[in-house]
């Protein structure tokens, strides 16, 4: 199988839970979402402009987030985004539902390793 | 610092997004690659270094615009996963709409009165006349599973559900179809109830498994039970109506237990039906009902002695899996020996046997009641149901013009919000919920007018000769019907303008500003489509109109031999005033010589039957000397009547004399043919003297002949009648007439007075005009002359009024051609010829398919009308003429408007 495809699919399956997560506990800006995922995956994940901001563009037409323009002294106003409500019940969803899918996976291929 | 804007907005060119979204994401972005920059210098890379890798963080760009078309361009935001979220936003936006329709409207109050009054009498007819329909031909009765009853009728011309006793229990006892059958008949019953003036109540008696097959149980108390209804030893008990009930007892628990005197015997109140139940004849009200077993006590002569009597309405329930095809099989094999052969066993003439033979039985549904008034007025509702319609059509054609030339003035914001982002499907929701607010605004009203016409229509329909109970509130059936009407209404008239403002092309109407002229063929091509359907379904009304005055008229002039003007119909009820007959020929005497002295009575006289009130006598006729043959002995209407009869009302004396106060029941008895009878008996001979002789033994000489006069209804055939002297039969005839010098009710009180004095304790039973008498014949026709006139004049007004608006447009759109033209030399005449003929053109269009349409129409109604085909020329081209001449006065003021263009102004305008 080609890798670089598993890898586009995989990304593209799991990017709406990262971001969700990340915007869980406090609001952040694109630039921040972007460098916390590059960090927390060791590198192994990255977000470029071109794929990151259409996503937070869908997420917040979907209501799930809520982008907001912050301006803060001596410095250029910055959209910032929150979890909404709604936004909180897919994540739990979601979240649930990568859990279950990882532990089946795992249990396919751990099966097979033993 | 590298200039991030540009390079974002590059890349976005293609997208073509709002300008202000636009803004916002370049914003956005641009922060992005600026602090990629700054960390990559802040980690040592060279500028150039660090404008790459942010440069890189764009990949291509396109990749960031086909995701962010993905994103922006598709369509509304409607996330499936909640379906609450998607909901809200439907009301929302719906919401959103209706505030902005209701804005629209009020910034117009003219058009939005003119419009929603439009709509209110097109919507609130519709509602009157279905409020009618419903409760006379849908409704269903207040049973248990009234979709099982069935009704019985016989059937040779009209239908008749009434059947002799014998016939009911052949039925009862071998049908196999039935879970139950079950026999009512009507009277009118003399009622005394302790402490209250005696009255006459609708009565009923009925069989004892009535309430158990109808499966109606009382209020209070009990209801009739097979065990009541034993004919060697009935119970006399009674259930009252919950009217009745209220009206004669207030209501009070105690009236179960009282006895009341119907018809001379004590019965005993043993329960109350349920509020709802009337009875099965809608439109009518049961007072009481009482078991058939009581009738041999009630009635000298049971009318379950013969076979002759039809008194009996049958209805029965059929069994569970049955259908009504099974069930009318299964009855019509026994309707030879319980209905055919009892018939002609009877002693019947040649006639009636043939009669009989043709007889056929008809099982038909009577989950909504008997079926007499649906017979009645379901043709007659019918046809109003169209004409209103018809209005309704022709009121949306108007108003979808309405509105197309609103859209054309409205054009620019139309695309002002086309430019700024609006969708065009939403942008005609948005325009659909103003015609439908409109439509609802006009259903309002529309359901206020009808809850009044419903009343009055039904107060008109109850003037006639059937009696008619019925409430006609709107319901909430009325608020559905009403409901989807408007709705259906407002799509009907709002769809087509509206979609028509949703292919405004942006860039012309913008340029061209709020002029609001020139809105292209197609608009001019669909308006002019609208007109012609107003002018044909108007000219539809208008025909319709025409043939039902016509008939209306027919029906006025009808000769009756009588005048009916002035004559007052006082009819007496001698049956329990405990007066002997010869003391109630003594005294109708002397109150006819009462009468008479009365001022303002010219003369007054009495008869056994009224004239055309619908019922009438007859008996076997022959005549002395003459050989048998088809003429000699005969079943002839007979009446019997006082002197001074044909005087009062109005039929002259054509041979001999009138009855005298010297025509005794010792005198020799005597007889007065009408005219018919005189010819068809005797030809050119003489009658005057000549012996006839009535039933077996009774022969009486004949002392004069009167004109030809209606005596059963005002639509028959005259037939040759027989007059005896009521003087000189058992007992006198109680039907009084009256004629007086002027208006007759002038003269009630006094006759009131009179009959008081001179026949203390009678009652007087009723007291009409014969004028009225012989209008009662004609209310349904009546009802549907008014309103059809009335509803055709507003077609023709609205139709009007969309003619003069469409041409007042096309004139001022014409404005700078018709300049052109005088310019060149045309005369105001050839410009008002132009016109003329534009409207001509337009009018003949309507004609062709309306003229048509009334044809194909007009077949449905033939049986309504009297006198008249519904292809009656005379009426076309009376409709015609009167469609042109309206749209040539409606389109006179625009043709007249462009033959006055001046020239240079109109040149000098544009």
């Amino acid at each position: 199988m080609n890798t670089r495809i598993f890898d586009r699919e995989l990304k593209k399956g799991s990017a709406e839970l990262l971001i969700l997560s990340l915007v869980e506990v406090r609001q952040r800006h694109g630039y921040e979402i972007s460098k916390l995922i590059e960090a927390r995956s060791g590198g192994a994940l990255s977000f470029h402009v071109a794929s990151l901001y259409p996503l937070l563009y869908r997420l917040e037409k979907r209501g799930w987030i809520k982008g907001h323009w912050v301006e803060k002294s001596g410095q250029r106003r910055r959209r910032y985004y929150k979890l909404t409500p709604e936004g909180k019940k897919v994540l739990k969803a979601q979240r649930s539902a990568w859990e279950s899918f990882v532990a089946a996976i795992s249990r396919i291929t751990g099966t097979e390793h033993a | 610092m590298p200039e991030w804007k540009r390079e974002i907005t590059e890349r976005l060119v293609a997208l073509e997004l709002d300008p202000a979204r636009e803004a916002e994401i370049v914003e956005e972005l641009s922060q992005h690659l600026e602090d990629r920059y700054a960390e990559s210098l802040a980690n040592g890379a060279t500028p150039e270094e660090a404008f790459r890798a942010a440069l890189a963080e764009l990949n291509s760009g396109e990749l960031l615009a086909r995701e962010l078309r993905r994103v922006e361009r598709s369509a509304p935001p409607e996330p499936t996963v909640l379906g609450a979220k998607w909901r809200g936003n439907m009301f929302g936006g719906l919401w959103q709409d209706l505030r902005f329709a209701s804005r629209m409207l009020l910034k117009n109050p003219g058009f939005t009165v003119v419009t929603a009054l439009t709509l209110a009498l097109g919507i609130g007819a519709n509602t009157a006349i279905f409020t009618l329909m419903d409760a006379v031909l849908l409704r269903r009765l207040p049973v248990k599973h009234p979709e099982q009853l069935i009704e019985l009728m016989t059937v040779n011309g009209k239908a008749y559900n009434s059947f002799s006793w014998q016939a009911f229990q052949q039925w009862r006892r071998r049908n196999q179809s039935l879970s139950g059958l079950v026999a009512s008949s009507n009277s009118r019953f003399y009622c005394v109830v302790e402490g209250a003036a005696p009255e006459r109540v609708a009565g009923q008696y009925v069989t004892g498994d009535f309430f158990s097959v109808l499966g109606v149980s009382p209020a209070i108390g009990r209801t009739i039970t097979p065990d009541d209804d034993r004919f060697e030893a009935p119970n006399a008990v009674a259930v009252i109506s919950d009217g009745y009930w209220a009206r004669r007892f207030g209501r009070d628990p105690a009236a179960l237990g009282k006895r009341i005197l119907v018809e001379n015997v004590p019965l005993t109140i043993v329960g109350v039906a349920p509020a709802e139940f009337f009875g099965l004849q809608v439109g009518s009200r049961v007072d009481l009902w009482t078991p058939l077993a009581t009738e041999p006590l009630m009635r000298r002569r049971s009318f379950t002695s013969s076979a002759g009597y039809k008194w009996l309405q049958l209805v029965g329930r059929m069994k569970p899996g049955v259908s009504l095809d099974q069930a009318r099989a299964d009855l019509d094999f026994l309707f030879r020996p319980a209905v055919i052969e009892p018939e002609l066993a009877l002693q019947i003439t040649p006639e009636t046997r043939q009669w009989v033979l043709n007889v056929k039985l008809r099982v038909g549904p009577a989950g909504a009641g008997l079926s007499q008034l649906r017979e009645q007025f379901s043709k007659p509702l019918a046809v109003l149901m169209v004409i209103v319609g018809l209005v309704l059509l022709i009121a949306c054609a108007n108003l979808a013009n309405l509105l197309l030339a609103r859209a054309a003035t409205r054009r620019r914001e139309i695309a002002v919000r086309l430019a700024l982002g609006a969708g065009r499907a939403r942008l005609i929701r948005q325009l659909l919920t103003e015609s439908l607010l409109l439509a609802l605004i006009g259903a309002a009203a529309g359901v206020l007018l009808a809850s009044f016409g419903a009343e009055y229509l039904l107060k008109i329909l109850a003037s006639g000769r059937t009696q008619v109970l019925l409430d006609v509130q709107p319901d909430a059936r009325a608020l559905v019907f009403t409901g989807l009407l408007s709705v259906l209404t407002a799509l009907l008239f709002g769809l087509a303008p509206a979609l028509r403002a949703g292919r405004t092309d942006l860039i012309p109407a913008l340029k061209e500003g709020g002029r609001g002229l020139e809105f292209g063929g197609s608009r001019q091509r669909l308006s002019r489509g609208l007109i012609v359907a107003q002018i044909a379904l108007s000219l539809i009304l208008l025909l319709g109109a025409g043939i039902f005055l016509r008939t209306l008229r027919n029906l006025h002039s009808i000769d009756l031999g009588f005048e009916r003007e002035n004559v007052l119909l006082v009819a007496l009820d001698p049956s329990h005033s405990g007066y002997a007959p010869e003391q109630t020929r003594r005294s109708f005497l002397g109150l006819l010589e009462g009468l008479q002295a009365i001022p303002g009575v010219r003369s007054a006289s009495l008869s056994w039957n009224p004239p055309v009130a619908g019922g009438g006598s007859s008996r076997t006729v022959s005549v002395e000397g003459l050989a048998p043959g088809p003429e000699a002995n005969r079943e002839i209407y007979v009446n019997w009547v006082a002197p001074r009869y044909f005087e009062t009302l109005g039929v002259p004396l054509i041979a001999g004399r009138d009855f005298g106060s010297h025509d005794t029941p010792d005198s020799p008895r005597v007889v007065i043919l009408n005219q018919t009878m005189a010819r068809a008996f005797f030809g050119d001979a003489n009658p005057i003297g000549q012996r006839i002789k009535v039933e077996d033994n009774d022969v009486r000489e004949v002392v004069g002949v009167v004109r030809d006069s209606h005596y059963l209804e005002i639509r028959e055939k005259i037939t040759p009648t027989l007059y005896l002297n009521t003087f000189q039969s058992p007992s006198p005839g109680s039907e009084f007439a009256i004629r007086a010098t002027g208006d007759p009710n002038a003269v009630v009180p006094a006759v009131r007075r009179e009959v008081e004095r001179q026949v203390k304790g009678m009652a007087v039973a009723n007291v009409r005009t014969l004028d009225s008498q012989v209008d009662a014949w004609i209310v349904q026709e009546r009802l549907v002359a008014l309103l059809s006139s009335c509803f055709s004049g507003l077609a023709l007004f609205i139709a009007a009024v969309g003619l003069y608006g469409v041409l007042s447009y096309a004139v001022a759109r014409r404005t700078r051609e018709i300049g052109v033209r005088m310019a060149l030399g045309a005369r105001s005449r050839d410009v008002m010829a132009m016109i003329l003929k534009e409207i001509t053109r337009l009018v003949c269009l309507g004609l062709a398919f309306g003229v048509p349409l009334a044809l194909i129409l007009g077949r449905f109604v033939a049986d309504l009308l009297y006198g008249l085909a519904p292809t009656d020329p005379l009426t076309i081209v009376a409709g015609i003429l009167v469609m042109l001449i309206v749209a040539l006065v409606a389109g006179y003021v625009p043709a007249r408007r462009a033959s006055r263009v001046d020239p240079m102004a109109s040149l000098r305008c544009e």
